[in-house]
């Protein structure tokens, strides 16, 4: 196969997923018990829904497929993009709330902590960045905890 | 004699300041490229909770009229639209600002936008009171097919093929379903976990598709930076009397074209503004223009988009239904503040409905005040290092999740469905109609298991009802129509030639 042919995996990917989701779904639906008052139940849409979703995922997954030599080669960007931030963005966030979720640390040192962290591995600890962010870190964690519990009147994880 | 009353409210001071501060901020956050009106309203819906409902409805009006508004001042200056309706006006405003006029696209889009949601507003006003009327007659079919009707309008017509925005609202539906079915009582779909018995709540789903989604691209496109142009200091940005006359009759059809593009369910601004953009460039003259730096593209583009949140308001106030993916942020809102949008709204809070109508007219004309004195500074900011953005943002994710419920399970949720989003977006499913599918799902299933419950469970009154039946029928005609287009589009595509050898 060419290399300008695009087949497009995300498409195949996702499509495979949503069958195991939905499959799931399924699965889950078996447990709910028969309607009591009304024609359909609560488990109704649910099928019909993963029904659905089986159906729309073969035919999305079958003809990405058989469509991808139509389909032309990927556009050049104009920029580089980043997946290793990209997935900082999501890991950095994780651990700043299973830190909370633990109670390992309180709302204020561990925002103080992941803005500080995120800031600096998004700008690749770049000096200016870095300095910035270790004032405003403290200001969101502290300044934070104040301005949301005392005048807002939110709860925030202790 | 409510209208006088509601305009008397909104300008009193708490109303204007919240309206003022929803206009400033959204324009402030619709400039910045990645960031958006839906971001700043999902995350400032949790700082409402304490808030008086009337107010916190028009913060968050005038978050979106200032945040549709926004988009402009960098697609002009940067050819990056702040928001995604405004991405038709790069195609005149960034060629026009390089032209050395960066001033007279500004203000033919800032006067255009004015007029694009003053004229929405007035639709708004003249059409809100006898559709809620006339919504009055709505049953459970008529509900239940109109909700399927705006399902497949919006997958039909979001951008991308027809079954990934069919399948991007059946997501959505589904994403509704886990927990405690209010129906009959049951729970369905929590996998054994506990935390899954109160399902996915409405604001921690909003958060992670509309929010941590977007922040996990801005870091994926850190390096994306526009070429900016700066504006030279003399240079003005208020219209003049002479290029709005000129364009009068454009801004009128398109402004139109926005507010009834608003009107159909679920449809965004972007559709707006390039349905008016392709119209303008139809009738226009000088064609050939269009995409040069052409006044007409900019005034098409901009009025349409702005009229598109008028418009989209009809939908939400008279039955419940979001116009466009932002309005569901809004519609959770008021589910939130214990207001139900629907044919019962003009009675049950009267006030709120009419406070908004005359607000959105009034954050048209803050808008136009704060564009035009404020633009050039916010000009100056709109290139902000995203790397400072992302963690305060995540952070005020985080906080909205916590505070609706005290559980970090929402919080995980938006993790979750950020990724979720993320996904879907790389790979072209349009995320519009899984918002509106998430919203819609629970009035979908409680109708239709009313209107089996009273038919006994037969269908057939989705065809032998009048109003149901044209529901029904609507949606049949959108649904063939758009496999019809498509078929076509493939019919035409040819392989590249590379290939072909």
């Amino acid at each position: 196969m060419p290399l300008n042919y695009r087949i497009p995996y995300l498409d195949i990917i996702i499509s495979l997923s949503l069958i195991g989701l939905a499959t799931a779904v399924l699965i889950a639906a078996k447990d709910i018990p028969p309607p009591f008052f009304d024609p359909i139940g609560s488990a109704a849409f649910p099928k019909y829904t993963a029904y659905l979703i089986i159906f729309l995922a073969l035919v999305i997954g079958i003809r990405s497929f058989l469509l991808s030599r139509l389909l032309a080669p990927r556009s050049k960007r104009g920029f580089k993009p980043e997946p290793l931030l990209a997935a900082y963005t999501v890991v950095v966030p994780s651990l700043y709330v299973l830190c909370m979720n633990l109670e390992w640390a309180s709302f204020r040192i561990a925002t103080t902590l992941f803005i500080f962290a995120l800031a600096g591995l998004l700008s690749r600890f770049d000096k200016r960045v870095l300095i910035v962010s270790a004032i405003i870190a403290p200001v969101f964690g502290f300044g934070g905890q104040y301005l949301l519990t005392e005048v807002f009147y939110m709860d925030l994880p202790q | 004699m409510e209208a006088l009353e509601a305009l008397q409210h909104v300008l009193s001071p708490y109303p204007f300041l919240w309206i003022f501060i929803g206009v400033a901020g959204g324009i402030f956050v619709g400039a910045i490229p990645g960031l958006g009106g839906g971001m700043l309203m999902a995350l400032t819906v949790p700082l409402t909770f304490s808030m008086d409902s009337t107010n916190a409805v028009l913060l968050l009006m005038g978050m979106h009229v200032g945040s549709v508004s926004g988009g402009l001042i960098s697609a002009t200056l940067l050819k990056m639209p702040g928001t995604p309706s405004a991405m038709m006006t790069t195609f005149d405003g960034y060629p026009m600002a390089q032209q050395g006029k960066p001033g007279k696209a500004l203000s033919l889009g800032v006067g255009a936008s004015l007029f694009g949601g003053l004229i929405s507003g007035i639709f708004l006003i003249a059409l809100a009171p006898p559709l809620s009327h006339f919504a009055h007659k709505f049953g459970p079919w008529e509900y239940f097919t109109m909700v399927l009707m705006a399902l497949v309008l919006i997958a039909s017509i979001s951008q991308g093929s027809l079954l990934k925005g069919l399948m991007s609202a059946i997501l959505g539906l589904l994403a509704a379903m886990p927990g405690l079915n209010e129906s009959d009582g049951q729970l369905r779909l929590t996998f054994g976990f506990e935390s899954m018995g109160d399902g996915f709540n409405l604001l921690p789903v909003l958060l992670g598709i509309f929010v941590m989604s977007q922040i996990i691209k801005d870091a994926l496109e850190i390096n994306k930076k526009g070429v900016g142009i700066k504006m030279g200091k003399g240079e003005g940005i208020f219209p003049k009397f002479n290029e709005w006359k000129q364009h009068l009759f454009n801004i009128i059809r398109s402004s139109c074209i926005g507010t009834w593009v608003g009107i159909l369910p679920g449809i965004g601004a972007s559709i707006s503004s390039m349905v008016a953009y392709g119209i303008a460039k139809t009738f226009s003259k000088t064609p050939r223009r269009f995409g040069t730096g052409h006044d007409e593209g900019i005034v098409a583009a901009e009025s349409a988009n702005n009229a598109n949140a008028g418009g989209a308001l009809i939908p939400l106030i008279t039955i419940g239904i979001p116009g466009a993916p932002v309005d569901a942020i809004l519609l959770g809102a008021m589910i939130m503040h214990q207001v139900q949008p629907g044919p019962l709204l003009f009675q049950t809070n009267g006030d709120l409905v009419w406070s908004l109508m005359i607000g959105y007219i009034l954050a048209n004309i803050i808008m136009f005040l704060v564009m035009v004195f404020c633009a050039r500074h916010i000009a100056k900011i709109v290139n902000i290092n995203r790397a400072y953005l992302i963690p305060i943002i995540f952070v005020f994710c985080l906080i909205g999740a916590y505070a609706s419920t005290n559980r970090m399970f929402d919080v995980w949720v938006v993790i979750g469905f950020g990724l979720v989003g993320l996904f879907l977006d790389r790979a072209r499913f349009p995320l519009g109609p899984f918002v509106i599918g998430y919203v819609l799902a629970g009035i979908m299933e409680a109708e239709l298991r009313s209107g089996l419950q009273i038919s006994e469970g037969s269908f057939l009154p989705m065809i032998t009802r009048p109003i149901a039946a044209t529901f029904t029928i609507a949606a049949l005609v959108f649904l063939a129509y758009s496999i019809f287009q498509e078929w076509r589009a493939r019919r035409n595509l040819k392989p590249p030639e590379s290939t072909l050898e």
